[in-house]
């Protein structure tokens, strides 16, 4: 009873403070236009920016990232002759409505004050559909994320046979860099250096392939090699957030957090996937090849999943441990692939190295590892949706038998 | 080996005799309405088809702690024992993605407890290694072992994906756990009409008879009425559990006379719905016969969705009428003193599930139909705890396929175009 009454006095007392009028700058002052970034297709462009905090703030009259909110603009022009259809889920599978974001406020203010907000929020929000020759833009409330906003827009047209359009972003917040942004990936090799050959000639290349990757001098092993990717780099980037992995800034990717070595760097791009709000579990580490896989570039990479109990992988490597399993990274990257309609085709290659798991090695952090079975997996990506029984498997002589399957 | 591991071993002998004998009557009635007492190897679920056989149990809590030698549900985590036998002629695999995307490999499982001074040797765990499960399994050969997966109480539901060069099944399990206050019932769908009032209908009729529908739900006494009818789902049972798992939505089930409702077996053998209450609201004369929830980051987040099988199918698959909200928040009422705050943009959450179904590969087409009646944000209508909703009066239409469907091969139906008209 107590406990009760209590609450309701505090309840009261809250009431009482909430008689704030809501206020707001007007969109205009922001300028938010001329700091977006456009994309074009046949019949669509799409323009987006993301503001800062302080922007948001001004513009919303809240302090959204307070609610791990973070507002995206948007804006579309159909020049189809269909009406178009914008998949808000594919910006953030978790977004927020806006009713649900003007709720979390509503204390902030009067009642009239909390109507007022939804009603701007509801205004200010990207619609759905866009009406052919029409231009529309608003804002998606995602989740708050620090750096780069890496998302795709997708747009679906209900013509028949069905149509579909993609559109990928990378927004950069003033001070932040992804990792492989660094990059000059088209200067990493010289004509000379590249390996050219076809997905049916691939096997042989991989069997000469590095098994593992190095320290920074190259004198002591690291952890198998076991992951291919065949991509162009901007599908490879989409069709990793598309799967929920996530970028690391170029901040958390010196050597203390990125010690593993191959073709005498530190990976190219280290995506991380979240097992809940705060603990990153995994690590995919990526390196663009010198093989080029029927024009297309292959990315090798390995996984690295943070067992104990400390998490924080992007934080830091030293002082965790590293699942000594590498086959079930290996296989969960795959289906990664798989579930988000991104697998083109994929293939086991026997050429890997094979330890078994009753007489582990250890890298040169000191982590044990095994690999009961040579193989290695190949992935073909894929630029547009595919069904999970669309992807092909594509079989060497006698792949399944190589090193057995044992896990 | 050690006495726990020969224990082990003997265990795992009579869990293989205890599935050749659930195989063996895997066509008989199965319990339905009680929760299984005793060791999880007697309440060994078996599906198979005609390359596929797979057999699921789960430890409970305590059966758990004895397997493992930790207690695992303590830390969130519940293990799913799979039998997959593979019937055809070619390698298959098993995902354990589609079980749980974010499934804890057998070595983070063994090493829960571990610090930074554990040596890395000893973090090498045989005994977890060999429960895992490979990937590829080879013609005619059998393979067990565990799923590590996130606890979920009451029935664990879940997917078990197997994919070959030319199918791929997900085989649904509904699997009862005990220790745990639940109550599960199935409905038994076939009998939900009777042979002259189930309806096959061709498009227009269907389509009409949608719009037929009362544009809203309604309470127990059916004079009140509360939230819209904006949703109409096509898809048999099999395809609805299977797509809104999928897509990650949790079963739940009301807590009223609901429950009252008939319990004897259906097609949908042995399959129960995961008990969570949410409240019964008033379609068809009935408490809805479905509800599925998605929770986000709190129970304060929720989508929660309600369904009735109508009595009209669509060649051949069943038509149901729903209802979906989003929950933002709580608040507080004079009736039931806290109720959740549903997001009054009611069409914006319809939007949401389209999208949702649609990027777990579960939709194979969609459109659109009226009926409900437009309200305006100005002017809208309230539901039976009072929170405002407003719409374009249009219902949904989804036709589910529990095959998996690229988003880009989503078919649209071709009906009304609320956002041209």
């Amino acid at each position: 009873m107590f406990r009760l009454s209590g609450f309701l006095l505090l309840t009261l007392l809250l009431s009482a403070c909430s008689n704030q009028q809501y206020r707001y700058e007007a969109f205009e002052q922001f300028d938010i236009e001329s700091r977006a970034e456009t994309r074009d297709s046949n019949n669509f462009q799409v323009r987006s920016a993301v503001l800062s905090d302080a922007d948001a703030e001004a513009l919303f009259g809240i302090t959204m990232q307070d609610r791990d909110v973070q507002p995206v603009w948007l804006e579309i022009t159909n020049n189809d002759t269909d009406l178009a259809r914008v998949a808000i889920s594919s910006v953030d599978p978790k977004y927020f409505p806006p009713a649900e974001v003007a709720y979390f406020f509503r204390k902030e203010f009067s009642k009239e004050g909390w109507m007022a907000l939804e009603e701007r929020l509801m205004e200010l929000a990207l619609p759905r559909f866009v009406l052919p020759g029409e231009t529309v833009s608003g804002f998606v409330f995602t989740n708050h994320t620090t750096g780069t906003k890496a998302f795709n827009l997708d747009i679906f047209l209900g013509s028949l046979p069905p149509t579909f359009e993609q559109f990928t972003f990378f927004l950069t917040e003033p001070g932040f860099e992804p990792d492989h942004a660094s990059i000059r990936f088209r200067d990493l090799y010289d004509e000379t250096e590249t390996i050219q050959v076809d997905s049916t000639g691939l096997n042989s290349v991989l069997e000469d392939f590095e098994c593992c990757t190095q320290n920074h001098d190259g004198s002591e092993r690291g952890r198998p090699v076991n992951i291919f990717i065949v991509s162009d780099a901007h599908d490879l980037l989409r069709a990793l957030l598309r799967a929920g992995w996530l970028e690391t800034p170029r901040s958390q990717t010196e050597e203390k957090t990125n010690p593993h070595y191959l073709f005498g760097r530190p990976a190219d791009g280290v995506f991380r996937t979240p097992r809940d709000k705060k603990t990153d579990r995994s690590q995919l580490r990526l390196w663009k090849s010198p093989v080029v896989v029927d024009g297309k570039p292959m990315w090798a990479g390995q996984l690295l999943h943070a067992i104990g109990s400390k998490f924080e992988l992007q934080e830091k490597l030293f002082g965790i441990h590293v699942d000594p399993d590498t086959i079930d990274g290996r296989n969960y990257v795959l289906q990664s692939f798989w579930y988000a309609q991104s697998l083109e085709q994929w293939a086991l290659s026997p050429t890997g190295i094979k330890v078994p798991q009753d007489s582990p090695v250890k890298d040169f952090q000191g982590n044990s590892w095994f690999s009961p079975d040579k193989q290695r997996v190949v992935i073909w990506v894929s630029p547009t949706p595919v069904s999970m029984t669309e992807a092909i498997e594509l079989k060497w002589s006698d792949s399944h038998n190589s090193g057995g399957d044992q896990q | 080996m050690s006495n726990s591991s020969i224990n082990f071993t003997q265990r795992f002998l009579s869990i293989g005799i205890t599935a050749l004998l659930f195989v063996g009557c895997a066509s008989a009635p199965e319990p339905v309405n009680q929760i299984p007492e005793g060791d999880f190897r007697d309440r060994i679920t078996v599906k198979q088809n005609d390359k596929v056989r797979v057999s699921a149990g789960v430890p409970s809590a305590l059966e758990s702690e004895e397997l493992f030698g930790k207690p695992l549900y303590e830390r969130g985590i519940q293990p799913v024992w799979l039998e997959i036998e593979n019937l055809s002629q070619e390698h298959i695999k098993f995902l354990p993605v589609g079980l749980d995307p974010q499934y804890f490999p057998p070595l983070e499982v063994a090493n829960l407890d571990s610090s930074e001074s554990t040596s890395s040797e000893a973090m090498v765990n045989p005994f977890f290694i060999e429960q895992g499960l490979p990937l590829i399994l080879p013609p005619g050969q059998s393979l067990t072992g565990f799923v590590f997966s996130h606890l979920e109480e009451g029935t664990k539901a879940f997917n078990v994906d197997v994919i070959g060069s030319t199918f791929f099944e997900t085989f649904t399990f509904f699997i009862p756990v005990p220790g745990l206050q639940v109550d599960h019932y199935n409905i038994d769908w076939k009998n939900l009409y009777t042979s002259d009032e189930w309806r096959d209908v061709n498009q227009d009729q269907l389509l009409r008879g949608i719009e037929e529908f009362a544009c809203c739900v309604t309470d127990a006494s059916g004079e009140n009425t509360g939230d819209p009818l904006n949703l109409v789902l096509i898809g048999k049972p099999k395809d609805i559990y299977t797509a809104f798992l999928r897509a990650g939505w949790d079963e739940t089930e009301a807590v009223t006379g609901a429950s009252t409702w008939k319990t004897i077996r259906s097609f949908f053998s042995g399959e129960n719905y995961r008990y969570s209450p949410v409240s019964s609201l008033y379609a068809l004369g009935r408490a809805q016969d479905v509800a599925f929830q998605w929770t986000r980051e709190s129970i304060h987040e929720r989508n929660h969705l309600r369904l009735w099988m109508s009595r009209y199918t669509y060649q051949g698959v069943p038509v149901w009428i729903g209802q979906i909200s989003r929950d933002i928040g709580v608040r507080f009422t004079k009736k039931t003193i806290t109720t959740h705050k549903i997001d009054p943009q009611i069409d914006e959450t319809r939007e949401y599930l389209l999208e949702n179904l649609a990027y777990a590969q579960s939709l194979k087409a969609y459109g659109y139909a009226g009926g409900v009646g437009e309200y305006t944000r100005e002017a809208p209508r309230g539901n039976l705890t009072g929170d405002p909703w407003f719409t374009d009066g249009y219902r949904l239409v989804l036709w589910l396929s529990s095959e998996p469907i690229a988003v880009d091969d989503l078919k649209t139906l071709g009906w009304r175009k609320p956002h041209l008209e």
